[in-house]
């Protein structure tokens, strides 16, 4: 049985230093490395805190074989047709997704809005609407966020790039890109791009939650 | 989306009831019926917005076109925003462009105000 590497390969899943899970485990930080490097064994209420802090079944760690672990990031995704009817079929799926993982309602609307307005860029402006295509919206929830990634096989759009809007009245005349982007940005924590031309356009949108904060002004 | 228009004992002034998101999938749908009103004698638009989901900047652009076309002779009001649109006008910074009311009577009052200042500048 070896403990050792089973821990390590769960800690290193979990982000958490030696020096960390030692602290919260009551140990010294040796002590857990040299549990790992597997040259001690830890008493089985050592192993207990382990497991609670690193948020694993003791039993995973003693039996690896056959024992599912529990990812701390679930992922789920959907993949929809590049026609703007399916808007409101992505608003419903990343809605009940939140839902199921206690997301607060205003970081729901919040998040709503941004791939709303990320999506629609993919349809109008990667796809041009253009003959049948496919993007892919990932939703990755974490304990402290919800990544969204956008991924479409489109024409290069970096919404990052777009011109700002501009100062005058708004009339109506000026395309909603701008506005749009605009809002994305603002609900946002943090939007990052890339592309490649094997893989596309790629937008990832993080968004922060449980966070005692005032709405974004 | 459904777009319902309603007349008003003012024939100048078309209430126009919307329900669903205001989305980019319709918005240019609402244009479309929007302007159908406007070829009327219709000068001000008041838009019910309580059955409205969800807005975003595709509708945003429609609303802000019905502004500029209905400025000159009358106007554009908003009523019953939910939340969720309030806090989209709000985040666009737009507020101070869209002209809203809590009720159609306020919204009928704001229009007959406006309305005045114009006739009397003209």
């Amino acid at each position: 049985m070896n403990i050792g590497a089973r821990l390590r390969e769960v800690r290193i899943l979990r982000g958490i230093s030696l020096r960390n899970l030692a602290r919260k485990v009551g140990v010294s930080a040796s002590f857990i490395s040299q549990v790992e490097q597997n040259k001690c064994q830890p008493s089985l209420e050592t192993l207990r805190k382990i497991s609670e802090v690193l948020e694993v079944n003791t039993s995973y760690l003693l039996e690896p074989q056959d024992y599912e672990l529990a990812p701390s990031k679930e992922v789920v995704e959907i993949r929809l047709p590049n026609r703007l009817r399916y808007l409101s079929t992505l608003a419903d799926f990343l809605k009940s997704v939140c839902q199921k993982n206690g997301v607060p309602t205003e970081d729901i609307e919040d998040i709503l809005v941004a791939v709303d307005e990320a999506s629609t860029n993919v349809i109008k402006y990667a796809y041009q609407v253009g003959p049948l295509n496919y993007f892919k919206v990932r939703v990755s929830l974490d304990r402290d966020l919800v990544q969204i990634d956008v991924l479409d096989r489109g024409k290069r759009f970096n919404p990052l790039e777009n011109p700002p809007r501009s100062k005058n009245k708004p009339s109506g005349d000026e395309e909603d890109l701008g506005i749009g982007i605009y809002v994305m940005k603002k609900v946002m924590d943090d939007i990052r791009y890339r592309y490649s031309p094997n893989e596309g356009n790629h937008l990832t949108l993080i968004k922060r939650i449980f966070q005692s904060k005032g709405r974004g002004q | 989306m459904k777009i319902e228009v309603i007349d008003t004992q003012r024939n100048d002034i078309h209430l126009v009831k919307l329900e669903g998101r205001l989305d980019a999938n319709f918005s240019s749908q609402l244009e479309d019926e929007i302007d159908r009103v406007l070829e009327q004698k219709t000068k001000s638009i008041i838009l019910d917005l309580s059955e409205v989901t969800y807005l975003s900047s595709s509708g945003l652009r429609v609303l802000l076109a019905i502004n500029k076309e209905t400025e000159r002779d009358g106007g554009l009001v908003l009523i019953n925003l939910p939340g969720i649109v309030k806090r989209v006008i709000e985040v666009a910074e737009l507020k101070d462009y869209l002209t809203q009311a809590d009720t159609l009577e306020e919204a009928m009052a704001l229009l007959e105000a406006q309305r005045q200042v114009k006739g009397t500048s003209s």
